[in-house]
């Protein structure tokens, strides 16, 4: 029942055939179940999707994430860190204290302990498992091999080396000991025993006790030797030995002597036995025998010697005497021969300068004929010359000043060409500025690049010309070509520039779009000025322009003009320079003009 | 792209500068307000089940734009994102 009212209500709607379906579906289907709209509004409705908490914890989650990124971050990029510094409140002291708890050295050594700790709590809660592990099971685990803390093993490793160095220096002692065993009166105690080296110890024994009884027989000998000694000593009294000294020129006899007498000395005082004397006695006779026998082969020696000096020294004055005799007849030979090439040089010498002179002589004769020739021909042609005027009656003068009045005239006839030239030149000049100028105040642009260049042709062939020159190059070629605006030209557009420079007038610096609009609107409100108005705005300088090109003073309009500021600058800027142009020309034909007139004035 | 914007600043008279920027503006407006407002027709005719909003949003956005081309025009030394600072 319900569900067909349901139905009819919904009929009641415009429904697509498809909603209509369903919903026929829905009310024509015998489940009891089916909820009715206020039943459904009536339940507490279970929301799809998770519960608040777990949306709030993964929220939390996520904004912690976040955080952390950006902390970490801004450890990383000083930009980053710098842009949130600037917008967030405190980060930057926040990030400070993160830093000190980051470098804090005190963080580290707590982490280290902390980790430390950690290992320590490992190996205890091992070792319960294992001893639990055992007691559970009835069983004994070893305790595992596990590598020492470092402390231990440290200590373990100084331990080893040290034993071994023992050992090795025990093992090096015996080896230095057996060399000092062969010095005297080592003992054999001295020998470090050892039971590696038997043999050559045992040498070594027998060597010393035989060196020792060596020792004992040498020393039993010297006393022995005493023993005689003192016994010869305490025999009958000794006999002094006597010698003559030997007198001698040689001083290896005296020498000789000398030392006799010493040994002699020497015996006397220790005394001697009864050979030794007589001994003594024999040498000193045998002394003197030498000594004697010395004298004799000396006293021959000289006599000899004498003998052969005298020989020698006349066979020495022989050979001087007669190279004495053969150098005399040299000398005298020489002298004559030089004696006769000096009389013949003398007598060269005189002849040569004979010649000389001569010479001299006869050249100043000759120089003194030809002074005396021209002379005589300077005589004659003065005569001559005085002759033939006196003849002439003074025909000679006449014709001196009839060539002089010639040249007067020659020169004239050239000064009345100069005179000429100079004024068809000028003329010409007059001309071509005279053009220029027509095409200059021409009623529009015309192009005046043909007069200039026969201005220029003309300046050319002129002297004196700079300054013509000059400013005829000042104009340059595009000017020429293209011509300069004129006056009315210029003043027609100055109308339309003005009114630009009137709409431009109230935009501000750096002003957009807006900004020009309303200056377009807002220009319009404003009064226009006219006349020579004083003031610095925009208005006050384009009415002072205008009144100046009014009154044809281009000059002063340009200057005015040229007072405009930003966006009237722009604007009036290529007017500006039209009219600049314009007046360049016009002043340099003005220049142009006062020269012609300069020439034409010096010309006369 | 610099020949071509020396060769027009030569042809033009200077007291026409702001007239031609101008005539830039306006035809800049009208073309690009007038792909706004078609783009918009489109979009809203086929993607946006025929509401109003598309056109009138689309049309803005030119219009905007075309703005902001004037904008440049006539002020050059505009710099997008330019912040004044002080000086330190």
């Amino acid at each position: 029942m319900m569900n067909v009212n349901r139905l009819a209500l919904a009929g009641s709607k415009h429904l697509r055939p498809s909603q209509y379906r369903v919903m026929a579906q829905r009310f024509n289907s015998t489940n009891a179940q089916k909820l009715t709209a206020a039943e459904a509004a009536a339940r507490p409705v279970v929301k799809s999707g998770l519960r608040f908490r777990t949306k709030a914890f993964i929220t939390l989650t996520l904004i912690g994430a976040g955080a952390a990124g950006v902390v970490k971050h801004s450890f990383d990029d000083e930009q980053f860190r710098a842009l949130l510094e600037d917008n967030i409140p405190h980060y930057a002291h926040s990030l400070d204290k993160l830093e000190q708890l980051r470098d804090n050295e005190d963080v580290e050594k707590v982490i280290a302990g902390a980790t430390l700790v950690g290992g320590k709590i490992v190996d205890l809660s091992k070792t319960g498992y294992r001893t639990a592990s055992d007691l559970i099971n009835g069983t004994t685990t070893p305790a595992p091999e596990k590598p020492t803390a470092s402390v231990s093993s440290s200590a373990s490793q100084l331990e080893q080396p040290k034993p071994a160095v023992a050992a090795a220096r025990a093992e090096y002692i015996p080896s230095v000991t057996p060399a000092p065993a062969f010095l005297p009166g080592a003992g054999p105690g001295k020998n470090a025993s050892h039971v590696e080296k038997p043999k050559i110890v045992e040498k070594a024994a027998k060597k010393v006790e035989e060196v020792k009884e060596k020792a004992v027989e040498i020393k039993e000998n010297i006393q022995e030797k005493i023993a005689e000694m003192k016994e010869e000593a305490s025999a009958p009294p000794k006999k002094l030995i006597k010698i003559a000294p030997i007198e001698s020129e040689e001083p290896v006899m005296s020498s000789l002597n000398a030392t006799l007498a010493q040994l002699v000395h020497i015996l006397n005082e220790n005394g001697i036995p009864e050979q030794g004397h007589e001994v003594f006695e024999k040498a000193n006779e045998e002394l003197k025998h030498l000594n004697e026998r010395v004298e004799a082969l000396k006293v021959e020696g000289e006599a000899q010697a004498a003998t052969v000096m005298a020989e020698l020294t006349e066979k020495y004055k022989r050979i001087v005497d007669e190279k004495e005799t053969h150098h005399e007849g040299h000398i005298s030979q020489l002298k004559r021969e030089l004696a006769d090439a000096f009389e013949q040089e003398k007598k060269d010498a005189i002849e040569r300068e004979l010649k000389i002179q001569q010479e001299i002589l006869r050249e100043e004769q000759k120089q003194e004929l030809i002074k005396y020739a021209m002379d005589m021909q300077r005589r004659w042609v003065r005569e001559v010359k005085v002759r033939v005027e006196n003849e002439r009656g003074g025909r000679l003068a006449r014709l001196d000043q009839i060539n002089l009045r010639l040249k007067t005239l020659e020169r004239q006839g050239v000064d009345n060409a100069d005179f000429l030239d100079q004024s068809s030149r000028t003329h010409q000049l007059w001309c071509g500025v005279k053009a220029l100028e027509k095409a200059y105040e021409a009623g529009e642009r015309l192009p005046f690049d043909r007069e200039l260049a026969r201005l220029k042709r003309l300046a050319e062939t002129e002297k004196d010309a700079e300054v013509l020159k000059v400013v005829l190059a000042a104009v340059p070629e595009s000017v020429a070509a293209q011509g300069v605006d004129s006056v009315p030209e210029l003043m027609d557009r100055f109308e339309y520039v003005a009114d630009k420079v009137r709409q431009a007038s109230l935009v501000p610096e750096n002003g957009g779009v807006l900004a020009h609009g309303m200056s377009v609107v807002l220009s319009k409100l404003m009064f226009k000025k006219h006349g020579l108005v004083p003031g610095n705005d925009v208005e006050a300088i384009l009415a002072r322009t205008e009144h100046y090109l009014v009154e044809n003073d281009l000059e002063q309009a340009v200057r005015e003009l040229n007072q405009l500021k930003g966006w009237g600058k722009r604007l009036a800027k290529d007017w500006i320079v039209a009219a600049r142009r314009r007046v360049e020309v016009g002043q340099a034909i003005d220049v142009i003009n006062t020269h012609a007139n300069l020439v034409s004035l010096t010309l006369a | 792209m610099s020949a071509t914007n020396n060769t027009k600043a030569a042809a033009i008279p200077s007291e026409d500068i702001l007239s031609r920027k101008w005539d830039e503006c306006l035809s800049n407006v009208i073309v690009k307000s007038g792909i706004g407002l078609s783009v918009g027709i489109v979009a809203s005719a086929l993607v946006f089940k025929k509401r109003s909003w598309p056109i009138s949003v689309s049309t803005g956005l030119g219009l905007g734009y075309a703005l902001s081309q004037c904008e440049r025009d006539f002020n050059p030394t505009l710099v997008p994102v330019a912040k004044y600072q002080d000086k330190k």
